[in-house]
């Protein structure tokens, strides 16, 4: 099990009076892109703010690496081993793109400054943004300000890459893009955990499909079985279990809305 | 109409230019400390735990409370008694800087609580703290937004810094009450002496909006809470 | 103990300045509204007329001025220049007012131009001339619009009255000053006086708010 770079057991979290997360376990190697789907309010994004505790979980434990990361007092130097990607981008507004991709080096890892510029410059040229460089966040279309805000999350270095709907606040022909920097992140061996519903997206890069479900995983596995038809467990890259109904029936839900 | 030309050209050369300058001491001195005073309340205010918060919070409502001169008087006569004794300089300098902090640090915590929360969570999944959150991300987005009421508040201090002569500390209108006893000319005097007001707060409008040009970014106005 | 004893001791005269400072602060608050008012009008449905202009001048002198700089001007210049032998209470009081002016036709002003256009177009539809349409339709909403931003007017013009000090008026900075070189007690006495400012202060802000409550029209105007 050398290769398990996360590994998430029994997560639960209540807000008030709705438990969001009903107990929440799954393991993540290295390379892995986890998609997860489901209908909204079923705690995808509660689950990926909980494994960086921008919320703090309830109960249940998150090992990054060896390090149980659920009580670590250090949650800053958690944070900057995930990058995380959010659905409204939540660049910095006062800040240029290469300044926001800039500034977790110079105030986060301390780097020196013309260090920090050569490789926030690079970050923006891998995401393809190395043109807008000076640009503020206003100037930028939605599709551009979130390729900057994945650089802003590579140039951390991290050993996972969380994607909380990355594109459902981008206009249709603005996911592309984003998609394709995405594709080639996922090609280039990084472990990613995306909760989105871009299924042609998920199709072709997702390792494993997660069907969630009022706060708990109730359907997983490979993109081709919950495709294929085939009976589960052939595949043999995933514990799947049931026969999908339930994750087709959403499926078709969501390509006829 | 020859004569009153002169003696505006000479009290210009003399006690009103004296005045001006010193003026211009007291209200240099006390601006940025006055800002300061204002980042660090609001700062308090919305961020600190109980205790900070409620002080900052007292701090400005005591403040704001009081008029200017008596907050003067308290500092230049009052403070003697616990041993402090302060020169009218210093005395109003302090005062203006309690007042124009109390009265900034409200535009700030307005412009603080404006931005956008997402910031600090993104700031925060980058793994800063939340110290470094609020001072790379909150109070540069905060300056920006708080800068028309600030700029406001320095032009007020402009003008209550005629408050120093209540301490006998002589300064531009000081000077002008002085040559005017002298030669009896109130009203051009004090005309004079208006004048030169209005145009040090016309400059320093300009200097604001200067200001506010270069710290400009495309769009960022728009975008609020 | 021995401080409190003094305060005490100074209490009642200190407390005739409560109303010398109350007078100060009506009178300039009428005064203000008085000429404010159409000053605002003036700049907002004559714009562009030469009254407009003069407006702007006032405006901008009077809120450019220090008020102990027109304080002076007043007491020891213009008013004598003319002739006017007033008591140095109703001359702080004028110019508080007239300063007060300035900066209330700019709340006005605001409130004016947030009443929508369609207000005026209703009523001319209905036959009202332009002033009739004005003071029956547009000036009710905007007095009820412009009531927040006007009470801020009270806690101004009550810290600023206290300047009336520098021309001898006898309200409660002066009396307490004069009550300090008696009893050589600054201690007890300024702060004393600092705490009453802050009640007067809070007192009348509960009131406005009241009267704002009182006179909320429902829908209207927000919260």
């Amino acid at each position: 099990m050398e290769d398990v770079i996360l590994r998430v057991r029994d997560l639960h979290k209540r807000f008030d009076s709705e438990e969001v997360l009903r107990g929440v376990t799954f393991e993540v190697r290295k390379g892995d892109v986890k998609v997860f789907i489901g209908p909204s309010g079923t705690g995808k994004s509660t689950l990926l703010r909980c494994l960086n505790r921008l919320v703090e979980p309830d109960s249940g434990q998150v090992w990054l690496g060896g390090d149980e990361i659920t009580h670590s007092s250090d949650i800053d130097g958690v944070r900057r081993r995930m990058g995380m990607v959010f659905q409204n981008f939540c660049l910095f507004d006062h800040l240029t793109a290469l300044r926001n991709v800039e500034i977790g080096l110079l105030k986060v890892l301390k780097m020196p400054k013309h260090q920090a510029r050569e490789l926030a410059l690079s970050e923006l040229a891998r995401v393809g943004m190395e043109r807008f460089a000076d640009k503020y966040p206003a100037e930028l279309s939605g599709g551009q300000a979130q390729r900057v805000s994945i650089a802003r999350s590579l140039a951390m270095n991290p050993e996972v890459m969380l994607f909380d709907e990355p594109t459902s606040a981008l206009d249709p022909e603005l996911t592309g893009e984003v998609l394709d920097v995405m594709k080639l992140l996922a090609s280039g061996g990084m472990t990613m955990l995306v909760v989105s519903h871009e299924m042609e997206f998920v199709y072709s890069v997702a390792s494993e499909v997660l069907f969630m479900e009022r706060g708990v995983i109730a359907e997983r596995g490979t993109p081709r079985l919950i495709r294929g038809g085939t009976a589960p467990g052939s595949d043999g890259s995933s514990d799947a279990a049931g026969s999908f109904e339930r994750t087709r029936a959403f499926l078709r839900h969501i390509n006829n809305g | 109409m020859d004569e009153s030309v002169r003696y505006i050209l000479d009290i210009l050369r003399g006690p009103l230019l004296q005045g001006t300058l010193a003026s211009c001491k007291l209200i240099i001195c006390s601006a940025p400390l006055g800002l300061l005073t204002g980042f660090l309340v609001s700062t308090g205010w919305v961020y600190g735990n109980r205790a900070v918060s409620g002080l900052c919070r007292a701090y400005v409502i005591l403040i704001k409370g009081t008029p200017l001169l008596i907050l003067l008087f308290v500092i230049y006569f009052c403070l003697p008694s616990f041993g402090l004794m302060l020169s009218p300089f210093s005395a109003s300098v302090l005062g203006f800087i309690m007042c124009s902090g109390a009265y900034s640090s409200e535009y700030i915590r307005g412009a603080i609580l404006s931005v956008r929360s997402d910031q600090v969570t993104a700031a925060r999944a980058l793994g800063m703290s939340g110290m470094q959150a609020i001072v790379w991300v909150v109070l540069p987005q905060a300056a920006r937004r708080a800068l028309p009421g600030c700029s406001n508040e320095m032009i007020y201090l402009i003008k209550y810094s005629s408050l120093a002569y209540m301490l006998s500390f002589i300064e531009l209108t000081g000077a002008g009450k002085m040559a005017a006893s002298r030669s009896f000319r109130f009203t051009l005097v004090f005309s004079v002496v208006g004048l030169i007001y209005l145009g040090m707060v016309s400059l320093a409008s300009l200097l604001f909006l200067w200001i506010g040009k270069k710290l400009a970014i495309p769009g960022f106005e728009l975008k609020r809470d | 103990m021995q401080s409190a004893l003094i305060f005490f001791e100074s209490l009642p005269n200190i407390a005739l300045g409560i109303f010398t400072t109350a007078g100060l602060v009506l009178i300039a608050l009428s005064v203000g509204f008085v000429v404010g008012l159409p000053l605002g009008v003036i700049q907002v449905y004559w714009g562009s007329s030469f009254f407009s202009r003069v407006v702007s001048v006032y405006v901008w002198l009077l809120r450019g001025l220090p008020s102990l700089v027109l304080l002076f001007l007043f007491y020891y210049g213009v008013f004598p220049l003319f002739g006017i032998d007033l008591p140095p209470f109703f001359v702080g009081a004028t110019v508080l007012g007239l300063r007060s002016s300035a900066y209330q036709s700019q709340i006005f002003r605001g409130a004016l131009l947030s009443i929508d256009q369609g207000q005026m177009q209703a009523a001319r539809s209905l036959g009202m001339s332009r002033s009739v349409a004005i003071r029956s339709v547009i000036l009710p909403q905007a007095l009820r619009v412009s009531l927040p931003a006007w009470s801020n007017e009270y806690p101004i013009l009550l810290t600023d009255s206290s300047v009336c000090y520098a021309i001898g008026v006898m309200e409660m900075l002066t009396r307490t000053s004069l009550q300090v070189s008696r009893t050589r007690a600054p201690v007890p006495l300024y702060l004393g006086v600092a705490v009453i400012f802050i009640l007067m202060n809070y007192i009348g802000m509960w009131l406005l708010h009241y009267v704002e409550r009182r006179y909320r029209i429902p829908g209207f105007g927000g919260s």
